[in-house]
C-alpha cells in the first residue's frame, strides 16, 4: 500500500496533444473512474496490462509511448 | 493543459468512509454502555448486561448502514462504476481484514477451550472483527489516498 512504482507515464502530456482530451473523457473511453486516471497519471496505481493498452489506444499512440521504465532498473 | 474537474472521492471510498464512521460510533456507544453500566451496577464487567447492547449496536448500526448505503447508491447514481483500482483496492482491505478475522476465531476456540466467562468470548469476538473491519476501512482508504502503485 502506497508502494512507489519505477513505472511512469506521459498521459497528462498526451491529454494535453490530444485536443485536450479531458481526465473525464479519457476515462469514459478507456472505461473507467476518473479516480483511476488521475491516480495513474500521479503514479499512485500501476494499471494491468490490459488497461495500459486501452489507455494508449484511446490517446492514439504506442505504449512505449504512454509508459516509460527507467534503464538501469532493468535486470 | 487540459482541464481537469477537481479530485472528488469515488463511490467506493465514499461507502467505506461512511461503513468506518457507523462502525466507530456503534462501537463507541455500546463500549460506553457497558462501562457506564459496570460503574453504576457497582458489578464486575463481566456481570455486566451487555447482551442487549450488543444487539441493539449491531441492528441499529446495520439499519443505519443500510440506510447510508441506499442514500449514496441513489446520489452516485450513474457514478457507481467501479473498476480493476478498485477491485485490488478492495481485496487488498479483505485481506488485511481476513488475518485479524482469522486472529479472532483461532481466540474464540482457546477461550472457549478454557471455559472462559462469555463475556469475554463475546466481546473479544466483538472486538477483533471490528479491527479486522477497522483495518480493512484502513487499508481501503489508504489505497484510494496514497495510492496502490
Amino acid at each position: 500500500m502506497g508502494k512507489s512504482t519505477l513505472v511512469t507515464n506521459s498521459i497528462r502530456q498526451l491529454r494535453f496533444a490530444r485536443d485536450e482530451m479531458t481526465q473525464a473523457e479519457l476515462a469514459r473511453r478507456v472505461g473507467v473512474t476518473r479516480q483511476t486516471v488521475i491516480a495513474i497519471e500521479q503514479g499512485k496505481y500501476s494499471p494491468s496490462l490490459e488497461m495500459a493498452f486501452q489507455i494508449a489506444r484511446a490517446l492514439g499512440v504506442s505504449l512505449d509511448d504512454v509508459f516509460h521504465y527507467p534503464e538501469e532498473a532493468q535486470v | 493543459m487540459a482541464k481537469d474537474a477537481t479530485y472528488e472521492a469515488s463511490y467506493e471510498e465514499r461507502h467505506t468512509a461512511a461503513a468506518l464512521a457507523l462502525g466507530l460510533a456503534a462501537m463507541t456507544a455500546y463500549l460506553v454502555v457497558v462501562t457506564v453500566r459496570a460503574l453504576t451496577d457497582d458489578a464486575p464487567l463481566a456481570e455486566v448486561a451487555w447482551q442487549g447492547p450488543l444487539l441493539l449496536c449491531i441492528g441499529a448500526g446495520g439499519f443505519l448502514y443500510t440506510v447510508t448505503f441506499i442514500a449514496l447508491r441513489v446520489r452516485s447514481r450513474g457514478h457507481t462504476v467501479t473498476d480493476e483500482r478498485d477491485d485490488r483496492i478492495r481485496a487488498a482491505g479483505e485481506q488485511a481484514n481476513s488475518s485479524i478475522v482469522g486472529l479472532a476465531v483461532l481466540a474464540t476456540l482457546v477461550m472457549l477451550a478454557l471455559d472462559v466467562p462469555v463475556f469475554w468470548v463475546a466481546n473479544v469476538l466483538l472486538l477483533t472483527t471490528w479491527l479486522g473491519t477497522l483495518a480493512q476501512a484502513g487499508v481501503v482508504m489508504s489505497g484510494y489516498r496514497k495510492g496502490l502503485a
